[in-house]
């Protein structure tokens, strides 16, 4: 195997034992960082790196692979938070909060276990929603829902503002896990598969939380529309 | 041949664009989508049902949202415990596969051995300078030998 091989296994660190020959009792282990080469091209083009890789980085303190990282998947962990509690600030500092605890706890990630970042990242970000909902008292219906403008031409207006309002609220009085499911798939669409791993289902059974949701949605939306 | 309740499963399950739905379904789906004016009813209600599935209210996040996380995580000091400590120990040491980690862990039991081997000393140590100088001198010189 070439040496260049060998570096590449033992990247990000590389471990050089060396045993002195003249004194065979005196063993010098020596444990040196060694940056290929590789690594400071990729560097100046983190962008190109796969997740799991930056997580490596990140792992070493690097902090401009975890800003590499916010940047590549802040919105999107935004939209889930948003799909799941509704509150744009409060989506934001969840998201924000899910980052620092990367940040801070970077060694705790585990490569081996977990097969994808953004997979874990989403269990990650599900979780602190579910508790923020659990925390959260039930909002009480909006003027918006109840609000009745008999102005003319801005009847019809109102009155789709108004079914689109109720159709949220159907959507937020999902239980749980069809909500998440139906997020998971339909509005980030991730496959079932995957979805299935972050709800912590099988697939069988997050084919059927998908059916129910939409089934029952499909219903209230002909309850509005009659 | 998929019939109607079929049909119904895989548009809640696969959505609308049927496009999206595995090779094998797909073909099944579009074969009786062209024959049956039930089935293409449904599909045209569905898509419907989509639409307003996607029309759900959304707010974008504030474009600062990125930089803000990044800004913060700098102030952020990761505190020192001694777990975190032998974990990055640990992964400094970090080792791609596990037979890898296993020939390691044979060499270190290895180097162990011989310094056990190496630093222990069966014959006691209290050799005195008069003795090792006897034995030096009689490594040096055979019997007779005039000094």
């Amino acid at each position: 195997m070439a040496v260049s091989q060998l570096i590449d296994i033992y990247y990000p660190t590389f471990t050089i034992v060396r045993v002195n020959s003249n004194h065979p009792h005196s063993i010098i282990v020596l444990s040196a960082y060694y940056r290929h080469k590789k690594t400071r091209a990729m560097d100046d083009n983190l962008s190109q790196l796969v997740d799991e890789f930056l997580i490596r980085l990140i792992q070493e303190g690097k902090h401009e692979a975890f800003a590499e990282i916010v940047n590549r998947h802040s919105k999107r962990f935004y939209n889930i938070a948003y799909r799941l509690i509704f509150a744009k600030d409060d989506a934001e500092d969840i998201v924000q909060e899910a980052f620092l605890k990367l940040w801070e706890k970077r060694l705790s990630w585990n490569q081996s276990k977990e097969a994808k970042f953004t997979t874990w990242f989403y269990k990650v970000v599900v979780n602190l929603c579910l508790d923020y909902n659990r925390k959260k008292k039930p909002e009480p219906l909006t003027e918006d829902t109840q609000l009745v403008d008999r102005q003319q031409g801005q009847e019809v207006l109102l009155q789709e503002r108004q079914k689109q309002i109720m159709f949220d609220r159907s959507i937020q009085e999902l239980p749980e896990r069809q909500q998440l499911a139906l997020n998971l798939c339909f509005y980030e669409g991730l496959s079932n598969q995957e979805a299935a791993e972050i709800i912590g289902v099988n697939l069988k059974a997050l084919q059927s939380l998908i059916m129910r949701a939409k089934i029952t949605l499909k219903e209230r939306v002909k309850q509005y529309s009659d | 041949m998929m019939d109607v309740k079929q049909f119904k499963e895989n548009l809640l399950l696969y959505g609308a664009d049927m496009h999206q739905w595995p090779e094998e379904l797909k073909k099944a789906g579009l074969k009786v989508l062209e024959r049956s004016p039930e089935i293409q009813v449904l599909l045209k209600e569905h898509e419907h049902f989509e639409r307003l599935l996607k029309a759900r209210r959304y707010e974008e996040p504030a474009n600062n949202l990125a930089e803000r996380i990044i800004s913060a995580s700098r102030q952020q000091k990761a505190p020192f415990s001694p777990g975190s400590f032998i974990s990055a120990l640990l992964n400094e040491f970090h080792l791609p596969n596990p037979a890898l980690a296993a020939l390691s862990a044979v060499i270190i039991l290895v180097l162990v051995i011989g310094f056990v081997i190496g630093f222990s000393n069966p014959l006691g140590s209290s050799v005195s300078t008069a003795q090792e100088e006897t034995s030096l001198q009689a490594f040096l010189y055979d019997e007779g030998d005039i000094i």
